[in-house]
């Protein structure tokens, strides 16, 4: 359970990092609310992609 | 009686050195014992997986500063687009139908199979100039990386012109962040490489993200239609920055091909390939050419163009997105460093024997954190990348030469093996006569390796013939 809820927090935390450029791109962020949106995005991505990859994959 | 007595002495002597050679060889051998066997079929991976280590692996530190070179050389926005593109798909035909269909016939590493080719005592040349060109490589990456850490401190990044250390700061600051990452390196290859393995796409996300952030500071329009126009007058607008020799079409297009010459060209990659189940895999280098060697390039450009064009990885990151950037950088030269201290270590242990793993490691890192503290390689960083792929492209062009040539001209092939040779000096020979050639051509140092390499096929083809027609 936990693999695939880190592999889905992971996916949509590197998501996040593209489009908060895109977002202050357009203007519809401040350039400080896109970095401290991409650096927290960032962190999540360590935290959730890291327990992806050192979690077991279930065996069938 | 005297004149017998010296010969004796020197008899003796090359003796003792021949001794010593092949027990270094054996050494080296019982290192890379695990791999000496062909592949076996049930070993063999699918495309994706070649796929995600390319892409993996071409989004490095060094694309923070070659994208931003060619903004400092001047290239004009056409001609960096249409460079790209066509040295690019070079470099992806060049491993489809020079590496990968090699790798997948003889299932062997370049090293077992240069040795058939070469003789143990030659591989164990190229392997320590390989290992000693890889340190340079790390050392330029933890230099791209200091850049990161510099602007916390206050640390002026070198000038282009220079080619020893600045200031002490920055001796202090790069030693320093070479011996973070060999410490890190002793505790751990393999947790580090899965970490890496995390970074990766991360990293890729700070290039693009970093990018579009800097658009509005060009002054890109939110409907883009002034792109282009930006692009040719704000960010590749053909003006070299001083100093700096102006860059072509060619130029750009001959970078991206050579770039990674060692790995394709040079065939280092048959370590990667031997486990593709077809030639066409090498296609699969695309993943990584076109998103590393082409976006990432253009990215790091745009970037360096926001920033008045100072060549400064770490300034550009952190002026694009904040604090984000830094550990990007920083993250950047360390993945980098990090699979280099291992390769560099592995050449090593030939020639300390009965050293731990640990020592070897300290003692790659400490040589690549001094190198690191001396700018010429990170300033010079597109001339070096040059240099490193033509000093190994000649064995490249022998070992192809071999493999695909001999048979069809009836020349025996893998004579080092058949005779027990400990040197192949007709391959020495070509290298050094191919180096000297490409020393001398009156050319730029970027279109050297290709003459190059047909002046390797033939001489070494010369060298051989003789024996084509003792076997026939």
């Amino acid at each position: 359970m936990i693999r695939p809820l880190a592999a889905i927090i992971s996916l949509l935390s590197i998501a996040t990092c593209l489009a908060a450029p895109i977002l202050y791109f357009y203007g519809y962020l401040s350039a400080d609310a896109f970095k401290q949106l991409f650096a927290g995005a960032s962190v999540l991505w360590f935290i959730s992609a890291t327990v992806w990859v050192e979690q077991p994959r279930k065996q069938p | 009686m005297a004149s017998r007595r010296a010969a004796g002495l020197i008899s003796g002597r090359m003796a003792h050195m021949q001794g010593k050679l092949a027990a270094l060889t054996q050494r080296m051998d019982s290192l890379y014992e695990y791999d000496r066997e062909p592949v076996a079929p049930e070993m063999l991976q699918g495309g994706g997986r070649f796929a995600g280590l390319f892409a993996g692996e071409h989004v490095a530190a060094t694309e923070f500063v070659i994208g931003a070179f060619f903004v400092l050389h001047g290239v004009s926005a056409r001609d960096l687009i249409l460079g790209l593109l066509l040295g690019n798909l070079l470099a992806v035909l060049s491993w489809t139908l020079i590496c990968a269909p090699i790798a997948t016939q003889t299932r062997l590493t370049l090293y077992w199979y240069l040795r058939r080719i070469a003789g143990p005592g030659l591989t164990l040349l190229y392997n320590l100039a390989n290992a000693l060109l890889y340190c340079i490589l790390a050392g330029a990456m933890i230099s791209v990386a200091a850049t990161a850490i510099g602007l916390g401190f206050g640390i002026a990044t070198p000038a282009l012109t220079d080619v020893l250390p600045n200031s002490a700061g920055w001796v202090a600051l790069t030693f320093t962040i070479g011996c973070a990452f060999t410490v890190m390196a002793v505790l751990g290859f393999e947790r580090l490489s899965r970490f890496a393995s995390i970074c990766s796409p991360w990293i890729f996300t700070v290039f693009v993200a970093g990018a579009i952030a800097m658009l509005p500071r060009l002054g890109v329009n939110a409907d883009l239609s002034n792109l282009w126009e930006v692009a040719q007058t704000r960010i590749w607008n053909g003006e070299p920055t001083p100093g700096q020799e102006p860059f072509h079409f060619w130029h750009i297009a001959f970078f991206a091909w050579f770039a990674n010459l060692a790995m394709h060209v040079g065939l280092s990659d048959m370590a990667l390939f031997r486990y593709a189940k077809s030639w066409k895999y090498g296609l699969y280098s695309a993943f990584g050419m076109y998103p590393g060697h082409m976006l990432a390039w253009l990215c790091s450009g745009v970037m360096v163009a926001a920033v008045e064009r100072q060549m400064n990885p770490g300034l550009m990151a952190y002026e694009a997105i904040g604090i984000a950037g830094v550990f990007g950088v920083l993250l950047a030269g360390w993945t980098t460093a990090n699979p280099t201290f291992y390769r560099a270590g592995l050449a090593l242990q030939t020639i300390t024997p009965n050293w731990p793993r640990w020592k070897i490691t300290v003692a790659a890192g400490l040589t690549t954190s001094l190198l690191a503290c001396f700018p010429v390689f990170f300033v010079r960083l597109l001339d070096y990348v040059a240099i490193y792929g033509l000093v190994l492209m000649p064995i490249g062009a022998v070992v192809l030469t071999e493999h695909w040539i001999f048979p069809r001209l009836g020349i025996e092939r893998y004579q080092a093996e058949k005779y027990g040779w400990l040197f192949n000096w007709k391959t020495l020979t070509v290298w050094i006569g191919t180096l000297a050639a490409c020393y001398v051509m009156p050319i730029h140092l970027f279109f050297r390796w290709l003459p190059g390499y047909f002046i390797a096929v033939a001489a070494y083809v010369l060298l051989n013939w003789p024996s084509r027609r003792r076997t026939s």
